[in-house]
């Protein structure tokens, strides 16, 4: 047996500096200038923008801290450790959609796959001049923090060592499809090719916050408490004083909760993500008539083209080519993806023995992915048990864009040299196997029953606007309710994007937090 | 190998394995020797227990149920899906996943996906999937104009 003689960057880390909420016994109250809650690509950016600008700062994460050397390529080992109720969230409207989100040090950092998009020019002119931004948000503003994000965390478009067959197809046949594929950016330092950014890299080569910000703020001074559910934010005399919450443990029915409490001196930045912080405002006694209103996903829609040839989804960048040449005229993008077997089970036609001799084609298999700009827009409540519960159904319009891409997408597969196409779609053929019954495709219901959409990409549930009656968040990003209570994920968006969310989210984390750490006078009121 | 799971009674572990073993059945001539029923199928019902939310928990139970209790509406035999034969189990979860009702169809596509997660996961198809990794040399013939 082998031993893997590598330090990876979550390793030895400062003494003290984690505080792991599965092993403590006695009940925590500290007090630090700023307090984090949430580890993701907000929470992350956040906390390693205020270490820097000499703030001590805690991290509050209510997911453990899963380390590289533990990293599993079996999906369900890894969902039920990294991911919101083992991965088996969804949207609960006219159709129910599968919903993945990470809760584990990193967040979603570590099991998505770090593709890096600065907001779009069209996207940030809507919301300056239709959702009442005006000039508080800029391309100005932003582009520095970009450029910085990119640099430290070593963004590049995938090598050839690590493109893997199923990106390469996408990307070389693109032109057949009438359109540019590209290799994806992305956010790594030596990628080789493993295809497990859904379950952890397990070379730390994917620059998650689990290897990045978060242990650099620690060594840095900062402090991170895993495994604490925040109940609330503590809010005296209007204004942000810190965070009250517990413990909390993988196996809750198990735990024994042990109360933590979090002073801050000069505010709190509120990173639990869309859908978990307008429930955290909630609880935290936040009231306005759009907390919870007007949140917007791209529900995902997959196909899987079946080769001639070994495809070996299994090597290569788990997402690794992309077009954006759809997201302004049809509201879509293609990408690649690679899937296990569990996860591609579901995707693959029949049941029986028929089923299971069509998973064994899975090395034949690539699998290209449409994201939906979608135009619904749905909402957030508590559910049972401090569940959260989105109410999410989608528009017809957004049913007819993802049917035109499916459309797209097995007519390029055929274009490729694909022998089948498995549609997944409820009253077509399972499996398609001529570009003549592609068009089956192009008249397929358009009801989102009919389809299989799974949501990645979360946006709004907390918007910004210039005024309390227009938004939850001011354009400072703090609440209007509460000052010093910053609200830096992408629950503030007026609305989603088209293209992949995480660089915009941590693009507009660091500009939050560079201004509150430079605003004498928030800092002072406090 | 756990015998029984603690999560379910044995009746409903009885239908279960009818049911999952329906959908995820040993299939030799592709190279796959167990199916579901024959991995430690109770084990996996007892870590989905601890795992998922109770609610979670609960629907993909009911749905073992209703599925297991269905063949007299779906072919109008009067058992249970651990009282049928092979061909008839397929007929009945064949029928159920296709069904024009969306959340009858979602039925099957629940325990599909779910126990995906356990099935896909196993020693012999995880060993199909991963084959040794491909020769990089074959992988790369990319045309100029994509090289990064």
């Amino acid at each position: 047996m082998s031993i893997d003689s590598r330090v990876f960057p979550d390793e030895q880390l400062p003494e003290g500096s984690v505080v792991d909420g599965e092993t403590v016994t006695s009940p925590i109250d500290e007090t630090f200038d700023f307090v984090v809650i949430g580890s993701g690509a907000a929470g992350g950016t956040a906390a390693w923008t205020l270490v820097q600008a000499g703030y001590s700062v805690a991290i509050v994460e209510e997911g453990p801290w899963v380390k590289t050397r533990e990293f599993d390529r079996r999906i369900f080992p890894s969902f039920k450790r990294m991911f919101r109720e083992a991965g088996t969230q969804a949207l609960m409207g006219n159709s129910i959609i599968p919903l993945l989100q990470g809760r584990v040090v990193g967040g979603s950092t570590l099991v998505n796959s770090a593709i890096v998009w600065r907001t779009p020019d069209d996207v940030l002119d809507d919301w300056s001049k239709n959702w009442g931004l005006g000039g508080a948000i800029t391309e100005r503003d932003l582009d520095p923090h970009f450029a910085a994000i990119e640099e430290e965390l070593k963004v590049h478009a995938v090598l050839d060592e690590a493109l893997g067959e199923n990106n390469r197809l996408f990307v070389d046949n693109s032109f057949k499809g009438g359109f540019v594929g590209t290799r994806m950016r992305r956010y790594e330092n030596a990628c080789k090719g493993a295809g497990q950014c859904l379950t952890g890299c397990p070379n730390a080569a994917k620059q998650g916050m689990n290897v990045s910000y978060v242990p650099w703020s620690l060594r840095k001074g900062a402090r991170i408490f895993t495994s604490v559910r925040v109940d609330r934010v503590a809010i005296k005399n209007g204004r942000a004083v810190g965070v009250v919450g517990s413990t909390t443990a993988t196996n809750p029915k198990h735990a024994k909760k042990i109360p933590v409490v979090v002073h801050a001196r000069r505010g709190v930045f509120l990173a639990a993500s869309t859908i978990q912080t307008p429930n955290v405002l909630r609880r935290s006694g936040i009231k306005n008539p759009h907390l919870g209103e007007h949140f917007m996903a791209h529900p995902g829609l997959g196909l899987p083209g079946i080769f001639g040839q070994k495809v070996d989804m299994h090597f290569g960048a788990t997402q690794g080519a992309e077009t954006i040449d759809f997201r302004k005229s049809e509201r879509f993008k293609l990408e690649t993806i690679s899937m296990q077997p569990e996860l591609a089970a579901v995707r693959i036609p029949g049941v029986g023995r028929e089923l299971v001799s069509r998973l064994t084609t899975l090395p034949h298999a690539a699998i290209w992915v449409a994201q939906i700009r979608a135009t619904a827009q749905g909402s957030i409540r508590p559910g049972f048990g401090g569940r959260d519960m989105v109410r999410y159904s989608m528009a017809k319009e957004d049913v007819a864009a993802a049917r035109k891409a499916a459309a797209l997408i097995a007519r390029l597969f055929f274009e490729s040299g694909a022998k089948e196409v498995w549609p997944g779609i409820h009253g077509l053929p399972e499996i398609i196997r001529s570009m003549d019954e592609v068009k089956l495709i192009e008249n397929a219901p358009l009801d989102s029953r009919h389809y299989s959409f799974i949501a990645s990409h979360l946006f709004g549930a907390a918007r910004m606007a210039a005024s309390e009656r227009d938004g939850v968040v001011g354009l400072d990003f703090s609440t209007h309710a509460a000052k010093g209570l910053y609200v830096v994920d992408s629950s503030i968006f007026p609305t989603n994007l088209g293209v992949n969310p995480q660089h915009s989210i941590m693009g507009l984390a660091r500009l939050a937090a560079t201004r509150v750490a430079a605003d004498p006078l928030a800092i002072a009121a406090a | 190998m756990t015998d029984q799971p603690r999560a379910i009674t044995a009746l409903e572990y009885k239908w279960a394995r009818a049911t999952l073993g329906t959908i995820y059945p040993a299939a030799p001539e592709a190279g796959v020797t167990q199916g579901i029923a024959d991995m430690d199928l109770a084990g996996f019902i007892d870590e989905l227990a601890e795992a998922l939310p109770a609610i979670t928990f609960f629907g993909i139970r009911l749905f073992l149920l209703l599925v297991a209790l269905s063949p007299l509406f779906v072919i109008g035999k009067p058992r249970t899906m651990a009282g049928l034969g092979e061909k008839d189990r397929e007929a009945v979860v064949w029928k159920i996943g296709h069904s024009d009702i969306y959340l009858v169809r979602q039925m099957v596509m629940a325990l599909k996906a779910t126990f995906a997660f356990f099935f896909g996961g196993g020693a012999e198809l995880q060993a199909i999937c991963r084959s040794a990794e491909p020769d990089r040399a074959k992988l790369l013939p990319l045309g100029r104009k994509n090289a990064a």
